[in-house]
């Protein structure tokens, strides 16, 4: 994602004269902005699939699509995506429909410098604070977008997921089986423009990779045996809305890259058929899998990786957002209720043990834990004993941990760090050796030493583990006082 | 050029590298303009003078910018000799110019 939160911000620049696109390149670089010129609306529209700007400069007066409809087209994509409109003359009405369209602000040609960085830097502050109202609003609730957010880990990625959801950008949701990449999807798309269009969802996983191609693009009667009548693809179904591919680190490489041709082209043919069919859509995909890997591997075809992988997304396990748990327990049990047909509490002690347990199912085994629990409880209040079994195992993924040999430990940990070896692949120490419960802090900070020590400090596959981001894993680092090689030793 | 003569114009440091083209790209306007305004292709004398008027400034000459607003005027009246006058203008400005290099 060309989204560099160290400079101002990112501008795109649309202007059909090269001279004001190269000047004013030159002035918002020198301001500190990362810059894009676009010589037309279109270029500009197109673009807007790919990156995620914090404001917009657009000629008012340009052959093709004009400013007002690149303006219009923007205002459809991201309401809040401030624009600033550049006119040569200040008497046309066009400034007055441009403003009415929400252009932020105008500024006359020959542009002012300094009035063009003030009124960027205002655009940007402008557009920012639209953006973290809209999240603050959500946050405040707990339940932003429709999904459950009290924890940091959550809230992060509501924080992703409230940039990205107005665009029209390619989305790459990544998180373990169970976690709610779908959920975040269909919230993706109930916040876009495409709000209105369908939501058209395919589980590549569950469909045979000879049957992919079909279900994908469609068929022509008579394309193969059985194929009695035309049927349309997820592709065409998905136009004007969104189509979102569950599991897409399933698809055969050579799917992969008849997908990339569609994607690319937006066009397509059905199996068995010639013509050329559009589609007007909005690609998201999901995996549980690390794609980067799978390139490697040779597994992946890596131009469609980084076709898919425009902005990515990473929904935490839920181990990672324990203060999700209880509210999303309480949350299933008042759902499940209404369909049992009678009330339904969960006891403290139930709590509990839900929230000791590691949860490798994320949200859909916690929903599970609760819809048993409630029918066991046939009406009264869940008690541990009506839990799946296994949650109360003490021997559960969130047991016992040891202290290791010095050399288990990172080289780079400092000596004062407890050098830990997990008894289990997943094991975590949530008591101290009296048997008192550990904080959460604690914990915290012994998942990301477990982890460090696993992947050998390399803090890419260390966020891909713990689900969680860069940012907030170097801010975790920092807070815990833990160094890791890569970080130069500084965190 | 005599150093009496000279116009000296000072120019932010930001965009002193877009300078050379700049002026180069104008001393071609000066010399198509009249070129133009001979074959009464005034919609591209109006768009050049367009252009001047709106860049000129920003790269720092508002020269440029004055003298875009009069050729871009005269195109509008079909009149080629204040075409040509201010093209002529434009190419003496463009031979007695000093751009000095400022930090902002």
């Amino acid at each position: 994602m060309k989204h560099n939160r160290d400079s101002q911000g990112l501008v795109l620049v649309v202007d059909d004269e090269r001279l004001i696109q190269r000047i004013v390149r030159a002035w918002l670089e020198d301001a500190g902005y990362k810059v894009e010129t676009f010589g037309c609306g279109e270029d500009c529209l197109a673009a807007l699939d790919r990156v995620l700007p914090d404001a917009i400069v657009l000629d008012l007066s340009m052959p093709g699509l004009g400013g007002l409809e690149t303006l219009r087209q923007i205002k459809v994509r991201s309401q809040h995506l401030p624009v600033v409109m550049l006119t040569a003359d200040l008497s046309v009405n066009s400034v007055v429909s441009a403003m009415n369209l929400g252009a932020y602000d105008y500024l006359t040609k020959p542009i002012d410098p300094a009035k063009l960085t003030t009124t960027l830097r205002n655009a940007v502050q402008h557009c920012h604070l639209s953006v973290k109202l809209a999240h603050l609003e959500r946050a405040a609730e707990g339940t932003g977008y429709g999904l459950t957010c009290h924890s940091p880990a959550m809230k992060e990625t509501l924080v992703a997921l409230n940039r990205v959801a107005a665009g029209d950008i390619t989305v790459l949701i990544q998180g373990e089986s169970g976690a709610g990449k779908e959920l975040v999807a269909r919230a993706i798309h109930s916040h876009s423009s495409r709000r209105d269009g369908p939501f058209v969802a395919l589980n590549c996983a569950a469909i045979p990779e000879t049957l992919q191609e079909s279900e994908l693009f469609g068929f022509e009667k008579g394309a193969f045996t059985g194929a009695e009548q035309r049927r349309i693809g997820r592709f065409e179904e998905a136009d004007q809305g969104t189509l979102f591919l569950d599991e897409v680190g399933e698809l055969s490489l050579g799917l992969q890259a008849k997908l990339l041709r569609a994607i690319q082209e937006r066009a397509f043919s059905r199996v068995g058929g010639n013509k050329e069919i559009r589609s007007n859509y909005r690609l998201l995909v999901a995996t549980h899998q690390p794609l980067q890997s799978l390139v490697a591997q040779g597994k992946f075809r890596e131009d469609f990786y980084f076709r898919i992988a425009v902005f990515e997304l990473e929904v935490p396990p839920l181990r990672a957002r324990r203060e999700d748990i209880a509210p999303l327990a309480r949350h299933f049990a008042s759902e499940f209720a209404e369909a049992l047909g009678h009330a339904a509490e969960l006891s403290n002690a139930a709590l509990e043990v839900l929230l000791s347990y590691s949860w490798p199912g994320n949200v859909r085994e916690l929903k599970n834990a609760v819809h048993r629990g409630l029918v066991s409880a046939n009406g009264s209040t869940v008690q541990p004993e009506h839990l799946p079994p296994r949650l109360l195992q003490p021997t559960s993924p969130v047991a016992a941990v040891t202290e290791s040999s010095p050399a288990a430990t990172s080289p780079s940990l400092p000596p004062k760090e407890v050098p830990l070896t997990v008894a289990g692949a997943e094991a975590i120490a949530v008591v101290d050796k009296a048997g008192v419960g550990l904080s959460m802090e604690a914990i915290e900070r012994q998942a990301i030493l477990c982890a460090l020590t696993r992947n050998e400090g390399v803090l890419a596959k260390v966020v891909k583990e713990l689900g969680i981001g860069r940012t907030t894993l170097y801010r975790k680092m920092k807070k815990f006082q833990i160094a890791s090689e890569e970080s130069g030793g500084e965190v | 050029m005599s150093e009496r003569s000279a116009i000296r114009v000072s120019i932010s440091s930001v965009v002193m590298p877009l300078i050379p083209d700049f002026l180069e790209a104008r001393a071609e306007d000066a010399v198509r303009i009249p070129a133009l305004a001979d074959a009464r292709d005034y919609a591209e004398v109006r768009r050049l003078g367009h252009n001047m008027k709106g860049n000129g400034a920003a790269y720092g000459f508002v020269f440029i910018t004055e003298i875009g607003a009069e050729i871009e005027r005269a195109a509008h009246d079909e009149d080629g000799s204040k075409a040509n006058a201010a093209a002529a203008r434009l190419s003496d400005y463009l031979t007695r110019v000093i751009v000095v290099a400022v930090d902002q």
